[in-house]
């Protein structure tokens, strides 16, 4: 029975082979196939045989009944419950912030493009980086229906990778009719990014002043703010340049204005120039403050109702980051409800190197001036914010109250070219190269953004970077270390079993 | 249910009063310890070599995003812990019908009253636990890298239960090979083989279609416990590892039924 139950396997196995690597039914695999049937059932029918004859007289047959069908029907459940678990993909994303979860900004710029695009991975065999980059394409599928992922490989469509541009193993190309990018260090931010290219979608013009100690957004090292340009880019916003030297007036097409906290006073020619720009409601202002700074943006902005006094912000809330003492960056994260503001949360913080904060008054009943992000209720003002170094905290006097203080605010106008919107932030650093891609810093500056210039659609949560820990673990030498305290739980293991097994012994 | 509980009783120190459990225990701490030590210590000293601005230049912010606590430690020690699974577990299963049916005492269970199904229950409960607790065991030194390296306490649970999963896989692979012989040995050989067998079919990608590639990953190990180590986790996966405890229950009680009648 044993042998032919041996025939039976193997020759089936062969004849499976055979078709498989044929592609095709043959003579030789029906033959094999045959025998092999042929082999098993006359196996079977003699195991039977045996099991009846063995149990004359003895034990029912019955248990053994039970068992088979038990066996069948637990099999084919399980398979089906297997199958329907897998069509359903239910899932849980249990990575820390959710890396694994696409931001909802990705999926938008996804559904955003004329067609629904084609991810093609260009790769060398034995790349072990694809294989991350093919999960990250195909939950960028699973956005909506007709997203198609495919692989190929460099050597073999040496053509199509000159055609995109492919630069190495590992690219993505993204194309959408007659669009594309290439993309060629694949990472949810990058891959949004070429998405959002791809949308070509006109927002309007945005000017940065110039001319007067601005941050500068061509800069494009920590303290420049190239990183800000680049977005307000990839977003689709065209950007120019106002020299606050030579400004008469804020030219028309100017959907926004940005001031990023200019050092010196602005001439009064441009600050006259700005404002008739927000009284006519041609558009929008996006101002960053900074302590100690005061170049005559933030008189026009308390004509709006946002005074601005030179105070620091210290939250004693907040620990000591950037080397700076405990209180001095505002970790934010109280929010209101506010469109520059949504989707953040407590668990959402943004950071404040160094800020002013605000005080709203309405200059007209319709007008709407709201704080959408507050330091925390310990937070205090400093009034002597030129004088602090950052090394020391300074003493909380026995006068000052702790409140919820502003740290970015927005106001609304109805003026008679339209309505104007003006948004305030108490800091500028944390728009800096260095800060910008912070916690989640680029959503709200780009929300805001998108706020001012009234495009409300447009805001969402974009894909986070980085994050990951790249210190060394604090022990001089990590053999060392095994040696000694990695050593000690296999050593209180056999210990504890050696005990046990001498004590049996003697016992 | 008295009768059950002695049975746990009666496992649970055949399990821990042989040295084998302890042995294996050890095994799985020292080896883990060490891979776990010198990931750490590759980890430190690429960190330094891009961090020493005289050797190369990098600054500190030129350090490549894959060089990261989860990506350069704790992500290859799992993937190296969860395939060396595969030796100890065996070692832990075959004796657990194997060496009944050797002995002559499986008769003797079957004479006690209890049922087969409560027989096979007792045993896969035992060995699962012990399981768990290997996985605790090897689990120490990860632990340490986690708290400092930023990957959150769900990912950390994600990683176990993945791994406890994947060791209830092997260990029901084991289980079922275990009761179709009376030798230990054979027992264990056979676990390994199917084990390393069924651990990773991703060597077969090169030459089959990319279906049937599909088909292969989906009834491997492997690729169901990287989603986990991941952060993952898929009901799907979940119903993997159950279903094959379920198969393998279901197998050794056919095993126990067919020896009863066929002798």
């Amino acid at each position: 029975m044993r042998e032919l139950l041996w025939i039976g396997l193997l020759t089936l196995v062969f004849g499976l082979a055979s078709i498989r690597l044929q592609g095709t039914v043959g003579p030789f695999a029906i033959v094999q196939i045959s025998l092999g049937g042929v082999c098993l059932a006359g196996a079977a029918f003699l195991g039977l045989k045996r099991m009846r004859r063995r149990s004359r007289g003895q034990a029912s047959f019955e248990p053994l009944h039970d068992s088979v069908l038990g066996i069948l029907a637990i099999s084919w459940g399980a398979i089906l419950v297997q199958g329907f678990l897998v069509s359903a993909d239910w899932r849980f994303d249990w990575t820390f912030e959710g890396h694994a979860t696409l931001a909802p900004a990705t999926c938008e710029a996804a559904a955003a493009l004329p067609a629904p695009p084609s991810l093609t991975l260009f790769e060398e065999q034995g790349d072990p980086r694809t294989r991350r980059t093919r999960q990250l394409l195909d939950e960028i599928a699973r956005c909506q229906p007709g997203i198609e992922v495919s692989q190929k490989d460099l050597d073999s469509h040496p053509d199509e990778a000159d055609r995109f541009e492919v630069p190495s193993s590992n690219s993505v190309v993204l194309r959408s009719g007659t669009l594309w990018e290439t993309v060629s260090y694949p990472t949810e931010g990058t891959l949004y990014e070429a998405l959002a290219l791809m949308n070509e979608t006109d927002r309007g013009k945005i000017y940065f002043t110039v001319g007067s100690g601005e941050g500068n957004p061509t800069r494009s090292d920590d303290l420049g703010y190239s990183g800000l340009a680049a977005a307000l880019e990839t977003e689709g916003y065209q950007l120019g340049t106002l020299v606050t030297a030579s400004i008469q007036e804020v030219p028309p097409d100017a959907a926004a204005v940005i001031l990023l906290a200019p050092e010196r006073r602005l001439r009064p020619e441009a600050v006259d120039a700005l404002r008739r720009y927000l009284e006519e409601g041609r558009g929008s202002l996006v101002a960053f403050l900074a302590p100690c700074r005061n170049s005559g943006v933030e008189t026009l902005l308390a004509e709006f109702g946002i005074a601005s006094p030179d105070a620091l912000v210290v939250d004693p809330a907040s620990g000591p980051v950037e080397g700076d003492a405990p209180g001095l960056n505002p970790l934010a994260y109280s929010y209101e409800q506010h469109p520059s503001t949504r989707g953040l949360n407590s668990n959402r913080m943004t950071f404040f190197r160094h800020s002013r904060s605000f005080k709203l008054t309405k200059p007209r009943v319709e007008d709407k001036l709201t704080s959408p992000v507050y330091a925390s209720a310990r937070s205090w003002l400093y009034d002597d914010a030129c004088s602090i170094g950052g090394r020391t905290a300074p003493e909380k006097p026995a006068d000052v109250r702790s409140d919820y203080h502003p740290l970015v605010v927005t106001g609304e106008y109805e003026r008679a070219g339209g309505e104007t919107r003006i948004a305030a932030f108490g800091n500028v650093d944390l728009a800096s190269n260095r800060y910008l891609r912070s916690l989640y810093n680029l959503d709200l500056v780009m929300n805001t953004v998108h706020w001012a210039v009234q495009r409300e659609p447009s805001i969402t949560l974009r894909p986070k970077t980085g994050g990951l820990v790249q210190f060394p673990v604090p022990l001089q030498n990590s053999m060392q270390a095994f040696y000694s305290v990695g050593l000690l739980v296999p050593e209180i293991i056999l210990l504890v079993g050696g005990c046990v097994w001498l004590r049996r012994r003697s016992a | 249910m008295t009768r059950f509980l002695a049975l746990l009783r009666k496992e649970l120190a055949a399990l821990f009063l042989s040295p084998i459990a302890y042995g294996v225990l050890t095994m799985v701490a020292l080896v883990t310890a060490l891979v776990f030590f010198e990931h750490l210590s590759l980890y430190n000293k690429i960190l330094f070599l891009f961090q020493t601005t005289t050797m190369g230049g990098f600054e500190s912010d030129t350090i490549p995003n894959h060089i990261n606590l989860r990506d350069s430690v704790f992500n290859p020690v799992m993937d190296q812990l969860s395939l060396l699974l595969v030796i100890p577990i065996p070692l832990v299963t075959m004796r657990v019908f194997a060496e009944e049916r050797a002995r002559g005492t499986e008769e003797t269970l079957v004479t006690t009253g209890l049922s087969i199904t409560q027989i096979v229950a007792a045993k896969f409960a035992v060995t699962f636990g012990f399981a768990v607790l290997m996985m605790m065991v090897s689990f120490v030194y990860p632990v340490t890298a986690i708290a400092q390296g930023g990957l959150g306490a769900q990912h950390l649970f994600a990683v176990f239960l993945g791994l406890t999963l994947l060791a209830i896989g092997i260990a029901s692979i084991g289980l079922a090979c275990s009761a179709f012989t009376t030798s230990q040995i054979v027992a264990a050989a056979a676990a390994v083989a199917l084990a390393f067998l069924f651990y990773d079919f991703g060597w077969t990608h090169a030459f089959v279609s990319e279906d049937f590639a599909a088909f292969l990953d989906a009834i491997s190990l492997r690729p169901h416990f990287r989603r986990f180590a991941e952060g993952l986790v898929f009901v799907s996966d979940i119903a993997f590892f159950g279903v094959m405890a379920v198969m393998a229950f279901v197998l050794c009680r056919f095993a126990l039924n067919l020896r009863r009648v066929a002798g």
